[in-house]
């Protein structure tokens, strides 16, 4: 690319003019960069606002909290886990609520995880450790451990994470803010942000799309996902519901669950909880063809009565579940559809439109991550993340959306998320058959 | 050849040309002892008295008794581990002629044995089994007795404990294969009480918590399909299954659920777990001991060696020396070669230097005493190691006396180290044996120049 290029570059744009240039863009325009952009500005100030007016309220919910102090029961289901048990039991035994009971559920591990784990019961660094001597899957090992946890409320760990200490604190005040809230989801970060630009990558968007997204899909009312890696819900609520069901995605069905049930979902930008996550492209490709096959194994198959006007209609849930669906499938299919439109109607405009769309996004993610920047409690640590921006376009436009696009086509057309090994087969099996 | 009738009211065992049988009026240690009696016949009908008579001769210590031949005389075979084991055969009392050549056996292999020069219970008896398995030619056989603590019991070493003791056999044995004086081939393997060696355990699952045995268990039931996991009781409904999540009926096992665990109820504490504590309540001083806590030890059959029939014949001793193996331990003649050195040094920078030695007279019987030695020596040979420096020359006077020298050392700084290591050792073993009083001396030497080595070796052994 010579100044030329550039020169050739910018000349075209200028004379192109708006509406054309609103005809190439229109998606990004009219609908991703108000829902991403100007939703995220609109949050930091009402946020703000908020966080001022409820000052009050808050101190009162975190009395009320410490005032009754009820038993909140943690637990972690895993498989081979037992090397970052030891850790989690140590950074647990560190946060500002100490009514707790620890339950290490065991999903067959056969490593040493039941010698570590027993001898940590012995020394009382955990409470109980209840183990399956086979696999039978995350959501069977946390039902094990809900059948046996005795606090009224919950909060459902991944072993390899640990937590600010003030934490499980923060992740608990939001049931005494409001009695209708019947889960609170953590605000999950990664661990291992320098470990490789596939982590760096993966830390901003974790910021953009949890941090920041989640806080404003939960002032909006349509937050859907309490995360596995730190998730706090009532007690009552799970016994009522049998706890969770056979995923993968059974983080995101569970809230839902609880949504049909009237119940509100909260994000808790305060609790911040850090996770390890795929240090490698090819782990991280596996691990999102999971989480996006059970989008529409979950939203568009078990739950499409969300969508239908029955007695249970509820006008929160219906949205929350259109935006979804709409901004990660529909949008998803349509971005082909676009690139065909213009590869087709205007070929020879092809080398203008790419490299401003790539300009554009650059663009939105600066703006996103001034308002991450703005909102986190870690700014030096985060903001030194903003000289990969310009690289987000490419792994959430390109990178994310290929394999975004190979899931749902997975399991629109073979149902592939029943195969997968994440569960054991013979669970997969019945629940294939029972068309669950 | 005098055969002799302990317990039968009149000569039981019928009298041959070559065997005369006699009488003794009362089994007393004298009588016993008579040198005339080649053999003993006891009468096998009363168990009790004749277990009492024959664990009397082989406790007997005395080296023409305890190795005398005993047969037991009776129509049938006895029905006794313990008695078949002590006595050499059994017999018709019509047929005593054909024990003659397991009387002469005995006697000619008892006529090379030297004179015992064992200093302690433990090594005698050590010194007896040897010479009774190989005046024998048997292997010595662990027998299952529940009059005995231990439940298995070497009764020929038993005889010369009181029953209290008996674990002790454990020690000789261990220490007689170590030795390389017996070989020992594995037949089973025992759990001892930590606390008085009873073998009679009540082994049970209990509580994590409080330790109770009062436990409840049940399976744990995975439903497949909904995912919901409880126990058996949650889905229990008249004669079915059903799952209580989802309402649907759990026919198969495999296909509809399985049982991934069992979790147990303790109905003291009422707390649920999985991994109860497995442990055993002794019988017989009802102390309680978590299974990881007894001892273990390996039940051997036992034969005797080369070296054993060596050892049988000339005696044999356990010495400190064969036991700790101190790092930087000289043989004497290069003690002595040092020692020498040292004194032409003095002669010329007349700077002083200590020799001191260490002597630990009831070694040997600390060391047969019980389980826990094979964990006192590492700590005796670490006490030992710090007290000296890498300069300091250690050697082995005889088998209870350490040598020490501490060139360029003054009285007081060879004094003080070594008079802590004598208390530090005492307190070692008086916490870990019960009962033992350990005699430990030390002493020390400014080396003169005008000196010799053998007069520090003439002073030690007056000293």
């Amino acid at each position: 690319m010579t100044i030329a290029d550039i020169i050739d570059f910018l000349q075209f744009w200028k004379t192109v003019g708006f509406y054309k240039f609103l005809r190439f863009f229109w998606y990004a325009i009219l609908l991703e960069f108000p829902r991403y952009v100007v939703f995220d500005m609109v949050f930091l100030i009402v946020f703000n606002i908020q966080r001022y007016l409820r000052k009050d309220a808050y101190a009162l919910a975190r009395h009320r909290l410490f005032n009754l102090n009820p038993l909140v029961s943690i637990l972690v289901p895993g498989k081979n886990e037992g090397e970052n048990i030891y850790k989690l039991s140590k950074s647990l035994k560190e946060q500002t609520y100490k009514n707790i009971e620890i339950i290490i559920a065991d999903d067959g591990s056969d490593d040493d995880t039941p010698e570590i784990c027993n001898d940590l019961v012995r020394n009382g660094l955990i409470d109980k450790y209840l183990r399956s001597d086979f696999s039978g899957g995350k959501a069977s090992v946390s039902n094990l451990a809900l059948r046996y946890a005795r606090g009224s409320l919950v909060l459902l760990l991944d072993a390899d994470s640990s937590f600010d200490r003030d934490a499980i604190e923060r992740s608990l005040i939001p049931f005494y803010l409001d009695d209708k809230v019947g889960a609170v989801g953590g605000n999950v970060k990664v661990r291992n942000q320098n470990a490789g630009l596939c982590t760096t990558l993966q830390s901003i968007e974790y910021l953009k799309s949890i941090s920041v997204g989640r806080a404003v899909a939960s002032l909006l009312g349509i937050y859907r996902t309490v995360p596995g890696a730190f998730g706090a819900f009532r007690k009552d609520i799970l016994d009522r519901i049998g706890g969770w069901d056979v995923g993968p995605g059974l983080d995101g069905d569970i809230t839902v669950k609880i949504r049909k049930l009237g119940y509100k979902i909260r994000f808790e930008k305060d609790a911040i909880c850090f996770t390890t996550v795929p240090e490698d492209f090819r782990r991280l490709t596996k691990q999102r063809l999971r989480w996006y096959k059970s989008l529409v194994r979950f939203r568009l198959r078990k739950h499409s009565d969300v969508f239908l006007p029955t007695e249970n209609f509820s006008f929160f849930n219906f949205v929350s579940f259109v935006e979804n669906v709409f901004f990660n499938v529909a949008l998803d299919f349509k971005w082909f559809i676009y690139i065909v439109d213009m590869f087709y109607n205007a070929p020879s405009l092809v080398k203008y439109i790419i490299p401003m769309n790539y300009v554009l996004y650059v663009i939105f993610n600066f703006m996103q991550y001034a308002v991450v920047t703005a909102l986190t409690e870690r700014k030096e640590k985060e903001s030194s993340l903003f000289l990969y921006l310009p690289l987000m376009p490419f792994y959430m436009g390109f990178y994310m959306r290929a394999v975004r696009t190979f899931a749902y086509a997975q399991e629109f057309l073979f149902k592939s998320s029943y195969k997968d090994p994440w569960n054991p087969w013979k669970v997969s099996r019945r629940v294939l058959k029972e068309r669950l | 050849m005098k055969f002799v009738e302990l317990n039968t009211g009149g000569p039981g065992a019928r009298a041959d040309e070559a065997i005369e049988v006699a009488r003794l009026s009362e089994a007393t240690e004298e009588n016993l002892a008579d040198a005339a009696i080649d053999a003993f016949i006891v009468d096998p009908s009363d168990i009790n008295s004749a277990r009492r008579l024959v664990k009397k001769i082989r406790s007997i210590d005395l080296e023409g008794t305890y190795l005398k031949p005993i047969f037991l005389v009776s129509q049938a075979e006895p029905d006794d581990a313990v008695l078949l084991s002590l006595a050499d055969d059994y017999c018709e009392p019509d047929k005593i002629v054909r024990l003659m050549p397991i009387v002469n056996r005995v006697n000619r292999r008892a006529e090379r044995f030297e004179d015992l020069r064992a200093e302690t219970h433990e090594s005698r008896v050590l010194d007896h089994v040897l010479r009774f398995i190989y005046t024998r030619d048997k292997s010595l056989e662990p027998v299952i007795d529940t009059s005995s603590r231990l439940g298995y019991s070497y009764p020929l070493i038993a005889v010369n404990f009181p029953p209290e003791e008996e674990h002790k056999c454990f020690g000789i044995l261990e220490h007689a294969e170590k030795q390389g004086l017996l070989n020992g081939a594995y037949v089973d393997r025992m759990h001892l009480c930590g606390r008085c060696f009873s073998s009679f355990l009540n082994f049970r699952e209990t509580c994590q918590k409080c330790s109770s045995s009062d436990l409840a268990s049940e399976d744990l039931i995975h439903h497949f399909v909904c995912a919901y996991v409880g126990p058996e009781s949650d889905f229990l409904k008249a004669e079915a299954l059903v799952c209580p999540k989802c309402a649907k009926q759990l026919r198969h096992i495999g296909v509809d659920y399985d049982k991934p665990s069992v979790i147990y109820t303790c109905g003291k504490c009422n707390i649920t777990f999985q991994d109860p504590k497995v442990s055993a309540l002794c019988l017989y001083c009802k102390s309680e001991t978590i299974a990881e806590g007894l001892i273990e030890k390996p039940v051997k059959r036992y034969s005797i060696t080369s070296k054993g029939a060596h050892a049988a014949i000339y005696g044999t001793h356990i010495t400190m020396r064969d036991i700790l193996r101190i790092e930087g331990m000289v043989e004497i003649e290069v003690f002595q070669a040092f020692v020498q050195n040292e004194i032409e040094r003095i002669k010329r920078v007349e700077k002083p230097s200590c020799l001191a030695y260490l002597q630990f007279l009831n070694f040997q019987e600390m060391y047969l005493m019980g389980a826990i030695k094979d964990k006192i020596f590492p700590e005796i040979m670490r006490l030992m190691k710090e007290s000296i420096r890498p300069s300091d020359v250690l050697s082995y006077l005889n088998e209870s006396t350490l040598l020490f020298l501490f060139p360029d050392t003054p009285l007081d700084g060879a004094r003080i180290p070594l008079d802590r290591l004598r208390l530090n050792l005492v307190k070692l073993m008086q916490d870990n044996f019960k009962g033992f009083e350990p005699r430990v001396f030390v002493d020390t030497f400014i080396v003169k120049k005008d000196s010799t080595f053998d007069e520090y070796i003439k002073r030690i052994a007056v000293s």
